[in-house]
């Protein structure tokens, strides 16, 4: 078990469908108050790009019923939606914490950005149970880099 | 010339005429003063009276009242007075109040309560509306009510979710994902779990993807037709939380009303208005329990706002106690006199509502009296046509004038019209009452009755002793010091001055009150305990030295000869006229100099000031009957072969009346006959065709303005004045110019006729025809008559030689 006193650096990967709330939580008791640098990595699935290539899906609008194509301007939108909503929320969850994590957006199908990311010296890794497959936790628990991953359940998209 | 002195003297009036002596104030005389009686505040005014009576008693459509008469003749009191007695007798009308009409805001109603219960039926909603703000909010914070509620949107949740989980679960079966994206859904193909995409499902086989768009299309309509029901879910759920609302608020409401309704049964229109804000209070239950702030503070429309819609405007409250009203309404502009919607300024908009009703003196007088000044509401706009409007149609439209004419842009408020049963009573000087009689059609059918009253009073014994009483009356209402009795009998004779008529007593009360007050004033400055005649001549004295500058400095110019006025010696064709001057409040007379000349003519007698446009109608018509009176008297078989000219000399402004006929014709006379006029005399009057000498107005101060410019240059005995016979009724003349014809110093003569003028101005006699039809050789007359006769030849002789040259 890795010294709170020696946590410096620490990632928290979310997901659009994490439940926010319980995972910062989880942070916030791992450091039991000592101050660490936080990057709060948002991994930002490609449902909706994948759904985007199907040239017969359609978005049902809540209020109307009316039928508008799906393309890939829309994926595109709510991604960049979905990342602006979690790191909102984040920014109000670490107020008054004293911790000021970093927001990144790391697309899975980045290859690149994950090895940039593999190669930081993360002292923590907490990241939600979905993300257990994810190649970045397989590869941050090779390197022996301490991950925590916390049981949540996942929010329907 | 004996027989002159004879007849002089016999037209010189008594020295008793010219001034009438108030010797007794019979009972009144008393001090101090008996018990007033009734008659006092009637004084001279019983055909008013009853005209009064008659016009106030008679209650029906038109027979409203103008009070016709000059300003300061007790009009409005004896009216007030009157008219409050008449409504002593009636009971206190209904109370009108405004509510708001439910059904249609912009159209308030008008409620109709007994007098008194206007007030009552206000404080009764005001309390009822309290009971409601505390009560209903508090049914909605029970248990019962919120399980209720919670019961319901658990039922639309419920019934939501089962519909959303249908389509999830059809969509599971056939392998389809229903996403959620913050504005919709998207329906997705999956495998193992994971949307597929574009690459994979081109490796399915064709009847698969066929089948995949199949579903999707199906479901997606599915989708959506739930979609598009969902409002109407939504509206169902809305009228059932209504539903409940208005059943939990009409319980409270009955219970709260069920008082109210019971205490009003009796009042038709509470009892139809109270039913409709039960109904609207349970329509609105929602709208009471609203506690959300709003997404403006400025917008903000909490249930006050909405209880606000349940007060009462109580417009006319009378008391019960009381008798029907007499209003006097002293600025009676239109909004006064009809009322009024104001409006308040809400976010750069004008807005109102039936509370902002404000209700003007016709509702307030209705039911009883409404007293106005006539050129006040001829002088405000729309007021006359708008009284019209409500005397016609029997009611009170309270409406904007701009609502009225047509010309409203923005929405108003169209109140009910109130029932009008008021009875007008107009006051306002006589030329008004005949202007409208001639030019307004439907003055006529709306008063029917004029009161005329009179501007004096025949000076009798008894209304000398009336008269009396109401000067204490007047007094007391004052507070001045006790008048003894030479002071009263001064004023009696002050009030006859006024009247212009030693006969009569001016009843125009507001310059009685000045004279009492001034007279008070004067005798408090020599440190009186009571005011005496002398505090009265004083006051006289002192306002006549006030306004009296205009006339101090005419006689000033005719002192240093500016303006010619000779009051010795003689001249022929030259005469003293007299001239009055009014300065509304204050009148002066003072002397003229007319002048005439002659000379063979065509029988145009000339009037200069008509020439110039100097002379009035009436002046035009006097020097026309002169005219007429020359040629009847001197050439009635002759042609009148004068030209003569008439002139006011040193008449710079108008010249209007006939009161220099006389003077005009003596000069004329004069001019005529080569006989000198006397100048130490001045002559007054208007005559007739016949050489009738006729009263004229203002005699007292022609006759005052004469002495004043003899008594400064040196009274000799020698002065006198002309006046017309008809005149010495009217004479109150000052005791100063009594005292000089006592002393011989000075003189007044009173002619009936144009030849006791001609003498008493020339001192030669006039001369009578015979019963040849001849004047005396020696007389005025008859040198007057050859000298036209020669005129006549001589044109003749002219007129032959001029045909014989041609």
């Amino acid at each position: 078990m890795t010294d709170v006193a020696h946590i410096r650096r620490v990632m928290l990967a979310v997901t659009e469908t994490s439940p926010l709330e319980k995972l910062w939580q989880s942070l916030v008791e791992k450091l039991a108050g000592a101050r660490a640098e936080v990057v709060t990595v948002f991994v930002r699935d490609d449902t909706w790009h994948r759904v985007a290539t199907l040239p017969f899906t359609v978005e049902i609008s809540r209020i109307s019923g009316a039928r508008v194509a799906f393309t890939q301007q829309r994926a595109e939108q709510l991604g960049e939606d979905a990342a602006g909503r979690i790191r909102q929320r984040l920014e109000q969850l670490a107020a008054g914490t004293g911790l000021h994590p970093v927001f990144e957006v790391l697309k899975a199908t980045e290859v690149g950005e994950l090895h940039r990311l593999v190669e930081v010296e993360w002292d923590l890794l907490i990241a939600p149970s979905v993300l257990r497959d994810f190649p970045l936790l397989a590869e941050l628990a090779r390197r022996q880099r301490q991950v925590l991953l916390v049981e949540v359940e996942e929010q329907s998209k | 010339m004996a027989e002159i002195l004879a007849r002089a003297t016999r037209l010189a009036v008594p020295t008793e005429r010219l001034r009438t002596i108030c010797t007794s104030l019979g009972e009144a005389g008393a001090r101090p003063p008996a018990q007033p009686t009734v008659s006092v505040s009637q004084l001279g005014q019983a055909r008013a009276v009853e005209s009064l009576r008659f016009g106030i008693g008679l209650e029906r459509e038109g027979y409203n009242v103008f009070v016709l008469g000059p300003p300061g003749s007790r009009r409005h009191s004896l009216a007030t007075e009157l008219a409050e007695a008449r409504a002593s007798e009636k009971k206190a009308p209904d109370d009108w109040c405004y509510a708001n009409n439910f059904s249609d805001p912009e159209r308030p109603r008008a409620l109709r309560l007994p007098a008194g219960r206007g007030t009552e039926f206000r404080d009764d909603m005001r309390a009822l509306i309290e009971d409601i703000r505390i009560a209903i909010p508090a049914i909605f914070e029970e248990e019962d009510y919120r399980n209720q509620l919670k019961a319901l949107e658990a039922e639309l949740q419920q019934e939501i979710e089962e519909q959303w989980e249908e389509i999830r679960r059809k969509a599971a079966k056939e392998d389809i994902s229903v996403l959620q994206t913050p504005s919709g859904y998207v329906l997705a193909p999956v495998h193992d779990g994971k949307v597929i995409d574009d690459e994979q499902f081109e490796k399915l086989p064709k009847e698969k993807r066929d089948s995949i768009q199949a579903t999707i299309k199906t479901l997606g309509e599915d989708l959506q037709s739930r979609i598009e029901s969902l409002p109407r879910l939504r509206k169902k759920q809305y009228e059932r939380v209504r539903a409940l609302d208005q059943d939990v608020t009409a319980h409270a409401v009955t219970v709260l009303m069920q008082d109210l309704k019971a205490k009003y049964a009796d009042v038709a229109d509470v009892a139809a208005y109270l039913e409709e804000a039960e109904q609207d209070i349970i329509d609105n239950a929602q709208e009471f329990r609203q506690t959300d702030e709003p997404a403006l503070p400025f917008l903000h429309q909490d249930s006050s706002v909405l209880l606000m819609s349940y007060e009462i405007n109580l417009v006319v409250s009378n008391k019960p106690d009381n008798h029907a009203p007499v209003v006097y309404e002293v600025n009676p502009s239109y909004t006064n006199l009809v009322g009024k919607i104001e409006h308040r300024a809400e976010m750069g908009a004008l807005l109102t509502d039936f509370s902002m009703i404000r209700g003007g003196t016709l509702l307030q007088a209705n039911g009883g009296y409404l007293v106005l000044d006539i050129h006040r509401v001829l002088g405000r706009p729309f007021a006359w046509e708008a009284l019209k409007q409500a005397l016609f149609t029997r009611q009170v439209r309270i409406e904007s004038p701009a609502d009225t004419l047509g010309f409203a842009t923005t929405t108003t408020l169209k109140p009910e019209p109130i029932p009008l049963d008021v009875k007008i009573i107009l006051v306002g000087e006589r030329w008004l009452y005949y202007l409208l009689s001639l030019y307004d059609k439907e003055f006529g059918g709306l008063f029917k009755v004029a009161v005329d009253f009179d501007d004096d009073v025949k000076r009798t014994t008894d209304n000398v002793e009336t008269y009396a009483q109401l000067i204490d009356i007047r007094i007391g209402e004052y507070e001045l010091l006790p008048f003894d009795e030479s002071a009263v009998k001064r004023i009696i004779e002050q009030r006859s001055r006024q009247a212009d008529d030693s006969e009569r007593l001016s009843m125009n009360i507001r310059s009685l009150d000045d004279l009492l007050v001034e007279a008070d004033y004067w005798a408090r400055q020599r440190e009186a305990k009571s005011v005496e005649a002398s505090d009265v001549v004083a006051a006289i004295t002192h306002k006549k030295i006030r306004l009296g500058r205009v006339e101090s400095r005419i006689i000033d110019a005719i002192q240093r000869d500016t303006l010619l006025i000779d009051t010795s010696g003689k001249c022929v064709g030259q005469v003293n006229g007299l001239s009055v001057v009014d300065l509304g409040d204050y009148r002066f007379g003072y002397p003229v100099r007319i002048t005439a000349t002659t000379r063979i003519g065509t029988g145009d007698v000339v009037d200069i000031e008509r020439e110039v446009k100097l002379g009035g109608a009436i002046h035009s018509k006097g020097v026309l009957i002169l005219s007429s009176a020359l040629t009847s008297r001197y050439a009635p078989e002759t042609p009148l072969s004068l030209h003569a000219s008439i002139v006011f000399e040193q008449s710079y402004g108008g010249v209007e009346g006939d009161s220099a006929s006389v003077a005009e014709l003596c000069a004329l006379v004069s001019s005529i006959a080569k006989v000198p006029i006397r100048q130490n005399l001045a002559c007054t009057g208007s005559i007739n065709q016949l050489g009738r000498v006729q009263a004229v107005g203002g005699v007292n101060e022609k006759i005052e303005g004469f002495f004043e410019i003899c008594r400064q240059r040196g009274l000799d005995g020698s002065h006198a004045v002309i006046i017309p016979r008809d005149n010495v009724k009217h004479l109150m003349l000052r005791e100063d110019v009594v005292e000089a014809v006592q002393q011989e110093k000075f003189a007044v003569y009173a002619v009936e006729t144009i030849d006791e003028a001609i003498e008493l101005l020339t001192g030669q006699p006039a001369g009578e025809r015979d019963d040849n039809g001849e004047f005396p050789v020696d007389s005025v007359n008859h040198r007057v008559e050859e000298r036209l006769i020669r005129y006549a030849t001589q044109r003749k002789q002219f007129g032959k030689e001029a045909a014989k040259n041609d």
